[in-house]
């Protein structure tokens, strides 16, 4: 197996601050990550998952937070270049960050899709674009999709072709990346109980489906060695 | 440590297009980027030097912004032939710490970074890679093509780079030639003819020369089946 295990590894994870993103970087730590970088915006849960994700980290050296906006395309260019004022190198990285505002066709805002796809799809893009851009050694890259990019459904389409999209993104970079030696991995979460599932179902009882904490263990098995004896297609998480 | 030159500044327009060879993209990604990714990531190589073909600068530099390698590769002009261009990048070089330099061509790009290390991991000062010749070669008269001559092909091969040389040997070897108006067509027949020895150890088939559009196929094919080697 080639690829490293978790331990020793520097991952950064984009929407750190909430759902998946918040439970995959509580399992990096656990899991002997040397340094978990989580990304998000200033919110009152970036605050209070900077508190608990420090003390599971024990040293603070494990845990940076960038404060960053990805809904405009200047946000991860500069989180790439506080990466580099850092010094530091990413092993694996997790773009979680997403968004949505669900609406028909007929009330759909061209300023919330392209806020949706500014979100989901070209900052996964523009992220890792700068990463190799200034010669950061990337492992994987994990760009968390959706089942709503598999099928869509009346009133989310655009998130669904946001995540069609990454889906479409993650086939293409696979095959360009493979001779770099840089595995993309394309998950695809159905329904999880996060505040964007909130938003996209309001009625739902989230005690009843997937936990974003079984997402978390799928995204780090998919950093080790076994990981990569099944990254080939894009795959369903779902309960 | 080694220093590399990049031969970029030929402008074989056999794939029409009215564009440099090394323009052409192999999957997408232009061919002389290859050549490049695979040279910066053997540790033994701390120095790139691309040319570029007269009037290209612009196009070259900004692909090379691109792939993130700007600040890790030098550029220098063209000559008017293979043998002025590496002569130009000697003078360039004339004060290089590297005594040792590894020449390639962007016309090879399926070259590892292993290839490399063969010929750094070589003892002598001059070397590079052969592979037999598969077919039958025979000596015509260059006026009315009569058959001249027989040749073994056993005592016979086909020369592949990248090589490695010594730099002030090679350096003093094609100031001579530029001299005595001697010309050749790569570097070890060069540097042979003017007293030095150079070591052949065999190649690898798959490292071919990309010059038209069937090389292109195949040069593509050869690289998705690497990928999916990565991905075995």
């Amino acid at each position: 197996m080639r690829r490293d295990e978790i331990r020793g590894s520097v991952i950064l994870v984009t929407g750190g601050s909430r759902g998946i993103g918040y439970a995959t970087a509580v399992a990096a730590l656990e899991q002997g990550a040397a340094k978990v970088i989580i990304v998000a915006r200033a919110s009152q849960d970036l605050t209070e998952a900077e508190t608990k994700l420090k003390t599971i980290a024990k040293d603070p050296k494990r845990l940076d937070v960038i404060v960053a906006d990805l809904g405009n395309s200047q946000g991860p260019i500069d989180v790439v270049r506080k990466l580099v004022q850092d010094k530091v190198n990413i092993d694996h990285l997790i773009n979680n960050a997403g968004y949505t505002k669900p609406a028909p066709l007929f009330e759909a805002e061209l300023a919330d899709f392209k806020k949706t796809m500014g979100v989901n799809v070209y900052a996964p893009f523009l992220l890792l674009q700068e990463l190799l851009r200034v010669g950061n050694r990337l492992k994987t890259v994990v760009n968390i999709a959706s089942t709503a990019g598999i099928q869509g459904r009346s009133g989310w389409l655009t998130y669904s072709a946001s995540k069609a999209a990454l889906i479409a993104l993650s086939e293409s970079l696979r095959s360009e990346l493979a001779g770099e030696g840089i595995d993309v991995v394309c998950l695809s979460p159905g329904r999880c109980a996060t505040d964007l599932r909130k938003t996209l179902a309001p009625d739902e009882d989230p005690n009843e489906i997937m936990q974003p904490e079984q997402v978390a263990q799928v995204v780090m098995m998919y950093l080790t060695g076994l990981g990569r004896l099944i990254d080939s297609e894009n795959i369903v998480v779902r309960s | 440590m080694y220093t590399l030159l990049l031969l970029n500044g030929g402008l074989g327009t056999r794939f029409g297009g009215g564009e440099p060879k090394q323009l052409v993209r192999l999957n997408q990604i232009p061919m002389f980027i290859y050549s490049l990714r695979a040279a910066l990531g053997v540790p033994a190589i701390n120095r790139v030097v691309i040319n570029y073909p007269s009037g290209w600068k612009p196009t070259f530099k900004h692909l090379l912004k691109d792939y993130g390698l700007l600040d890790r590769v030098e550029m220098t002009p063209a000559g008017y032939s293979r043998q002025d261009s590496v002569r130009k990048m000697l003078d360039y070089l004339k004060d290089d710490k590297n005594q040792s330099l590894l020449i390639h061509e962007a016309a090879r790009p399926l070259i590892e970074g292993e290839d490399f290390q063969k010929l750094i991991d070589l003892e002598c000062e001059n070397a590079g890679f052969s592979i037999e010749i598969p077919f039958t070669v025979l000596e015509l008269d260059a006026d009315k093509r009569y058959l001249q001559k027989i040749l073994d092909r056993n005592l016979l091969c086909n020369v592949q780079l990248p090589q490695k040389f010594n730099r002030d040997s090679l350096h003093g070897a094609h100031q001579k030639a530029a001299r005595e108006h001697l010309s050749f067509t790569e570097d070890a027949s060069l540097i042979h003819h003017y007293g030095e020895k150079v070591r052949f150890i065999d190649g690898c088939p798959e490292n071919i020369k990309v010059t038209d559009s069937i090389d292109r196929r195949i040069a593509e094919f050869l690289f998705d089946e690497k990928n999916r080697h990565h991905h075995a």
